[in-house]
């Protein structure tokens, strides 16, 4: 079998057959990031020592010989953690992220840390302080973001799996985008100890894999409660390849109308409409409703997330964390003023900004109570839905992959590609986003979303899903 | 909406240095950012409670307890200037 054929449940399957081994499945990943590596610009940071050190180690674990790479907002320990930024362009991580460290306890083949928006700002990579991961479906397109480079490189196989962030959408988009699987967990059911916070109330950890199969392998070694972050739930550990095999006959599926509307791309809209029937025909009762709130879920991000951005990147002053500026120094104030200034990038500044703004005297009445009160009724329109049904079903964007350039001087267009994701994060739902069909050769994105704690169910329909619409077409790369 | 006075004044509350250049540009920018999220005001939200966690998992408790970190060394090593085992800043009052 092809290495780039292969899917962690494969090659563990090929493993004990000894068709091959794990060194040889190193090499193969090896082989393949230099092939595609100069065009493809997944990874920020490479590191082959990690990997062989993991394999001679001879540690066992269902995650052993799979080689995977790392968003670089992460921690792993001894190795440089950049978040994208040129603020911590020199910055090496002391200690591993809890997730990592889990993933390290199953055998982690780190292949490296791979490319995103600076602190994960963005929905293209384009914000990258070093250099935009384009996309492997067509080299003049962004991959998403902000965790495009886990996502390019499962498409491209440069690795099977990759571990991204979710804050507004920043693993199911680019998932999307590339023709992948992309999961968002329920805030609270993996740690973000380690993780680079950007917005403390809305980020979530998840894989990118390329089945469904495959993400419940990796999300049981991802959940669980933590010491390290109190926000994780002492809820009872849950397999969640077990819970693929149920059946979904009879499952109801809502289809919020507020998601099919303008904006939505009929390419998009009709791949989705094509696999919805697809469904119904399996025997999955479908019911259309409404989340009416939608529409504010946008403004509600992007007052929440500035607030908590501006207060989580208070620590990048050159002193705590962060490479100083260059040159002498009157006071402190010149020196934090000259660091910040000149290490975080235009988006970074902006979100800064703006979430300075919606914090400070006089108007955070006007803009953040109010934001967290109309989150409440996001959550409140999610609850009652999932009264009448078990899961929703969306596109994950209402484009495919845009150009490279295209949104850069606009931002608030950039920000609609997070349209059908954002209100997850606010109300701290678990989605999935599965690769459906392609539409003028790329790839479109169906969405699963669940009430908190349904990753099981989630990922049951789409497992049901993807043997119903057969295997999906790889990247037409080298 | 958002005068140059306003950018400059959040620009030393957020301890950023901007230029002139991006001071106009974040003028524009940030004017319709808050445009964007000021249809907000339309939602009629009495009698509604701001969310501020998620409402499964209160009063997360551990024990007072202190724990040596594992790798005090590995902290150290990220100071941007040190001298032996403290971190070096600028002068705060000149």
């Amino acid at each position: 079998m092809k290495y780039t054929e292969l899917t962690i449940e494969s090659a563990r399957q090929g493993m004990a057959d000894k068709l091959f081994t794990a060194v040889e499945l190193l090499r193969e990943s090896e082989v393949r990031i230099k092939a595609t590596e100069s065009d493809l610009k997944a990874f920020l940071t490479l590191t082959p020592d990690e990997a062989v050190s993991a394999l001679g180690s001879g540690a066992g674990g269902e995650l052993a010989g799979i080689p995977a790479a790392i968003k670089d907002v992460l921690m792993t320990k001894d190795i440089r953690t950049t978040a994208a930024s040129k603020i911590l362009d020199n910055y090496v991580a002391s200690y591993d992220a809890t997730a990592v460290f889990r993933l390290k306890s199953q055998g982690l083949v780190l292949m490296g840390k791979t490319n995103c928006d600076e602190f994960a700002m963005g929905g293209s990579t384009e914000n990258s302080g070093y250099y935009p991961t384009l996309n492997p479906w067509d080299l003049t397109r962004v991959p998403g973001g902000s965790s495009g480079g886990s996502a390019a490189a499962v498409a491209a196989g440069q690795v099977l799996y990759a571990i991204g962030s979710d804050t507004g959408g920043s693993i199911r988009q680019p998932a999307a985008f590339c023709g992948v699987v992309g999961l968002k967990p329920t805030y609270g059911l993996v740690s973000r100890y380690g993780l680079i916070a950007m917005a403390s109330s809305l980020d979530s950890i998840g894989p990118f894999t390329r089945t469904v199969k495959d993400a419940a392998i990796v999300l049981n070694h991802l959940a669980g409660a933590d010491p390290h972050d109190a926000t994780t739930s002492g809820r009872k550990p849950i397999d969640y390849v077990r819970e693929l095999a149920g059946d979904v006959k009879g499952m109801t599926v809502g289809l919020p109308r507020e998601y099919f509307v303008e904006g939505l791309d009929s390419g998009v809209r009709e791949v989705i409409e094509e696999q919805i029937k697809i469904l119904t025909a399996y025997g999955v009762k479908l019911k259309e409703v409404s989340l009416p709130h939608t529409q504010f879920a946008l403004p509600v991000y992007y007052i929440l997330m500035p607030a908590e951005v501006s207060s989580n990147l208070a620590k990048f002053d050159g002193l705590r964390y962060g490479q100083p500026a260059k040159g002498k120094f009157k006071t402190l104030l010149d020196y934090y003023q000259e660091t910040r200034g000149e290490g975080f990038g235009a988006e970074v500044r902006r979100r800064v900004l703006v979430g300075t703004y919606v914090l400070s005297a006089g108007y955070v009445d006007e803009y953040y109570l109010q934001a967290q009160k109309v989150r409440t009724k996001l959550i409140e329109d999610f609850k009652r839905v999932f009264t009448e049904v078990d899961l929703l079903l969306t596109p994950t964007t209402p484009t495919t992959a845009f150009r490279l350039g295209e949104k850069m001087d606009d931002p608030v267009s950039m920000y609609l590609a997070d349209i059908y994701t954002v209100s997850v994060n606010l109300a701290g739902l678990p989605a999935l986003s599965v690769p459906a069909g392609l539409s003028e050769g790329l790839p479109v994105g169906m969405q699963l979303i669940g009430p908190r704690f349904s990753e099981g169910k989630i990922m049951r329909l789409a497992h049901v899903y993807e043997q119903l619409r057969g295997p999906f077409p790889r990247a037409p790369f080298h | 909406m958002i005068s140059k006075e306003n950018i400059e004044h959040l620009g030393l509350l957020a301890r950023l240095r901007l230029t002139p250049k991006e001071v106009k540009q974040l003028e524009t920018q940030v004017s319709s950012i808050l445009d964007f999220v000021s249809q907000l005001s339309r939602v009629d939200t009495s009698g509604t409670r701001p969310t501020y966690y998620m409402d499964d998992e209160l009063n997360v408790g551990r024990s007072d307890e202190a724990v040596q970190y594992p790798d005090v060394e590995g902290l150290r090593k990220a100071f941007s200037k040190r001298e032996d085992n403290l971190m070096k800043s600028p002068k705060i009052f000149s």
